[in-house]
């Protein structure tokens, strides 16, 4: 054989084995499905599909389609019972919960009391990194008196139980299933949701189908595909280009465009938020007046501007809105945009000629970065000295649970619209990178137990009204700015009402109600 | 047989030198800031923090509580049995995630090189050749421009004008080779050329150096001379001695490539080892990242000696001997 030839022989083989090998992944819709499936452009690909751990929005999500709990948000964010069909309290600490009759897995198997004793239980456990295994950690009992009922004694009354219950991280796994898995929910599923996996092809998307077994009966659109994109630029460009039929977390910088097309659809919602965490153990911040005075200096409209596009609402109190049971317009003017009155209050407190310190943020989140230097210009403007630190996430978030910093940009969500969420940021305990480091004030946690603890709304408010007061006046942290979430869909899309503040990430928990008109 | 000791040498040294890599790699990920704990327990999401018995558990769990020697002398004797571990965040095999998205990004490499060798051998021997005129000014550009435009601004517009515009190609999503083959040639079409035209600088650029070198030697004035046809002149004589450098320079960018199409991979969604790894080494997922730089300087190293021992057969002169 002569050498090109050989060579000839050698090319193709290689090429054969390199485009004939690669998983096999199963069976696949090609582009273009079946019209009747729902495309859904997420912004991440799941880390995992274990319904107690908490990995990310784009993750919950798809969990949200597969696992149900004992309660529900529905579309309006209201708790709904979802497993439970009617519920009793005897006594303040105590629940039974009576369960809807022939509640099945999706493999036919019977969800039953069993099922729910042992999920309270996978919660509790450390090994599982469950997300409400503190919140949950008031649960003293929880036993099934028969197969249809359950009953929960807590240690104390805690008036947002309920409410936790409806979270997706509080849903109901099999029993015989999880143990089976060897307690792995990783990469198994056994719901009892509307929707089962089907298929998921690493890197690519991970596609459910209707679970005959569901209670709530036949499901409209019989599958939806998540495909992963998580380039801003993609993911709205897949939209636009009939990829897909409805994307999350649509980038700032793009929805002005998206709304102004009229073959899209757009629903947002100011719910998250950016604030600024401090280390009240160290100058210069361990004094108060220091501190507020970076409250009256923060140009809130700018980060708005810069960080996001001017797709958010500005906070010069605390993070809670209208709707909130604790909302007292009141306390929302708290602080306005004074650098006059900042550098007074800074010259007061020793620093007439500005402090100095170091604002740690992240690079790797653009709204972070924007953020930080927005505050940093700011504060240098009146005569602060200033500097970033821009590591990446995880180093960030290392450098703040150890508590080396001195202030630090953050930014996150409430998980729920009940007032006791700021419970997880005034409350002392552990330093934590999304908390104030050093921050103790033993009034303060016995008015957040008091709240959390009363049952009567009217109690519950004036016990927040004082959280609130103190909050402001110790100013662990200065909030800054809501940012706009939201989803764009292409207009056909029924059934999708987006659900208010913080619980818009919870949005896609009807999915099983969305169709698509072709 | 001179080659075959040469070869087997090679080899020796090639596995002595994926231990100090691996090693290094280990060493770094360790010493790096950033806990793939508090990460696996949910630091991108909402503000509740884990409990301190959570941490101390997964931790446990995971087997990162260990002593960091204890930890390296697990994972090597898990290696002297092939086995790369499991990723600390869905128990998954290692090997079988790379194994999973290795190929992609080696069909995306392979499919990219060979367009860019074709392309820019082609337009450096005619840039060569018509050295000096307009022709060669404007190639020159062309070349220059596959060089300094960042891959991901070609990319993010190529994604504007071919998927959202004209709407030629979609947008994400995956089909395998073997399932759809027309469907994964319309999608590899965007990422392949995309990273073809950058690639095609370098090649481009080195062609018309090395063709410019040559031409003008005595024995492609005699095969002139002797009647030959441009044609044949040029593969016979020129290219053969103009590809040592041009093959060097291919055998480096492939291997740079693998593991270095993140750009590419992160716009267009192909699932390949280069975003597996960017999202490794941003959740500090140890096993994994570890995993996958083993497997690509492997990969790698074979590159290399793949292009040295070719020398050889471009080069009747070049032979390697046993004891060089």
């Amino acid at each position: 054989m002569t050498r090109a030839r050989s060579c000839i022989w050698a090319v193709a083989i290689t090429a054969a084995a390199l485009f004939g090998t690669g998983m096999p992944w199963g069976p696949t819709p090609a582009p273009g499905a079946a019209p009747a499936s729902l495309t859904f452009g997420l912004s991440a690909e799941p880390p995992n599909l274990d319904p107690h751990n908490s990995a990310g929005a784009a993750a919950q999500t798809v969990k949200m389609q597969i696992y149900r709990g004992l309660f529900k948000l529905d579309s309006r964010g209201r708790i709904q019972k979802d497993l439970v069909a009617s519920y009793d309290q005897p006594t303040p600490t105590t629940y039974v919960f009576h369960l809807r009759p022939n509640l099945k897995f999706s493999d036919g198997s019977p969800l039953t009391a069993a099922d729910v004793v042992f999920s309270f239980e996978r919660i509790a456990d450390p090994k599982v990194g469950a997300y409400l295994q503190k919140r949950l950690a008031g649960v003293e009992s929880v036993e099934a008196l028969d197969p249809q009922t359950v009953k929960v004694t807590l240690h104390a009354p805690d008036a947002v139980f309920i409410t936790l219950l409806g979270l997706p991280q509080a849903a109901v796994v099999s029993k015989t299933f999880t143990l089976a898995h060897n307690d792995d929910l990783k990469t198994v599923t056994m719901g009892e949701g509307p929707y089962v996996l089907a298929d998921w092809q690493r890197g690519v998307q991970l596609t459910v189908t209707r679970n005959p077994n569901y209670y709530g009966g036949a499901v409209k659109t019989p599958e939806i595909r998540f495909v992963f994109y998580p380039d801003d630029n993609s993911r709205v460009a897949a939209l636009e280009s009939g990829s897909v039929d409805m994307i999350e977390y649509v980038p700032w910088q793009a929805i002005t465009q998206i709304q102004s097309n009229p073959q899209f659809g757009y629903q947002g919602t100011d719910g998250p938020f950016m604030y600024l965490v401090f280390n009240v153990t160290q100058a210069p911040f361990n004094d108060v007046r220091v501190r507020h005075a970076i409250g009256y200096a923060i140009d809130r409209d700018a980060i708005i501007k810069t960080a996001f596009f001017g797709r958010g609402g500005t906070i010069y109190g605390l993070p809670i809105a209208k709707g909130n049971l604790a909302y007292d317009p009141a306390f929302d003017h708290y602080y306005t945009y004074d650098p006059a009155k900042a550098k007074q209050l800074l010259a007061e407190a020793g620093f007439p000629n500005g402090f100095t310190a170091t604002l740690l943020s992240t690079a790797q989140y653009g709204m972070h970065k924007d953020t930080a230097q927005v505050v940093q210009q700011n504060l240098n403007a009146i005569g602060e000295h200033v500097t970033l630190s821009l590591p990446d996430w995880p180093t960030r978030v290392a450098t703040g649970n150890e508590g080396r910093y001195q202030f630090a940009v953050m930014g996150t969500v409430g998980d729920y619209s009940d007032p006791d969420f700021l419970s997880l940021f005034l409350h002392s305990g552990p330093t934590y990178y999304a908390y104030a480091a050093g921050y103790n004030n033993a009034t303060m946690d016995v008015l957040l137990e008091q709240g959390r603890a009363a049952m009567d709304p009217a109690k519950r408010k004036s016990l927040y009204a004082q959280v609130q007061r103190t909050a402001l006046a110790d100013a662990p942290y200065i909030f800054l700015t809501y940012r706009e979430q939201g989803y764009a869909y292409r207009k056909g899309l029924e059934g999708f009402r987006l659900m208010p503040g913080f619980l818009a990430f919870y949005s896609a928990y009807e999915m099983e109600g969305f169709t698509v008109a072709r | 047989m001179p080659m075959l000791k040469y070869t087997s040498r090679r080899i020796v040294t090639a596995v002595i030198l994926l231990w100090v890599v691996v090693t290094l790699v280990f060493a770094f990920l360790h010493l790096l800031p950033g806990d793939p704990v508090f990460i696996i327990l949910g630091s991108e999401s909402g503000a509740q923090a884990p409990s301190p018995e959570q941490v101390t558990a997964v931790r446990h769990a995971l087997g990162l509580d260990r002593p960091v020697p204890v930890q390296y002398g697990l994972w090597l004797g898990r290696l002297a049995r092939f086995d790369l571990g499991t990723s600390l965040y869905d128990s998954t095999s290692v090997t079988v995630d790379i194994l999973a998205r290795l190929p992609t990004s080696l069909q995306l490499i392979a499919v990219a090189v060979a367009l860019a060798v074709a392309a820019g051998v082609l337009l450096g021997i005619t840039a060569a050749r018509r050295r000096g005129t307009w022709i060669d000014v404007v190639l020159s550009v062309v070349l220059a421009g596959g060089l300094s435009i960042p891959v991901f601004v070609i990319g993010t517009l190529a994604v504007l004008v071919f998927g959202v515009e004209l709407r030629w190609v979609p947008i994400g999503g995956f089909v395998p080779f073997t399932r759809d083959p027309a469907a994964y040639l319309r999608q590899l079409a965007l990422p392949a050329t995309t990273l073809a035209f950058s690639l095609l600088g370098v090649v481009g650029r080195i062609t018309r150096g090395s063709v410019l070198e040559v031409m003008h030697q005595d024995y492609v004035r005699t095969a002139r001379a002797k009647g030959a046809g441009e044609v044949r002149v040029l593969v016979r004589h020129v290219l053969r001695t103009a590809l040592i450098p041009i093959v060097t320079v291919v055998g480096v960018q492939f291997g740079i490539l693998i593991g270095g199409t993140v750009l590419v991979e992160y716009i267009f969604n192909w699932p390949g080892i280069s975003t597996l790894l960017f999202t490794a080494i941003q959740r500090r997922d140890y096993p994994t990242v570890q995993g996958i730089v083993l497997v690509t300087s492997a990969l790698f190293i074979l590159i290399n000696l793949i292009v040295d021992l070719s020398y050889a057969v471009l080069d009747p002169r070049i032979r390697y001997e046993g004891g060089a």
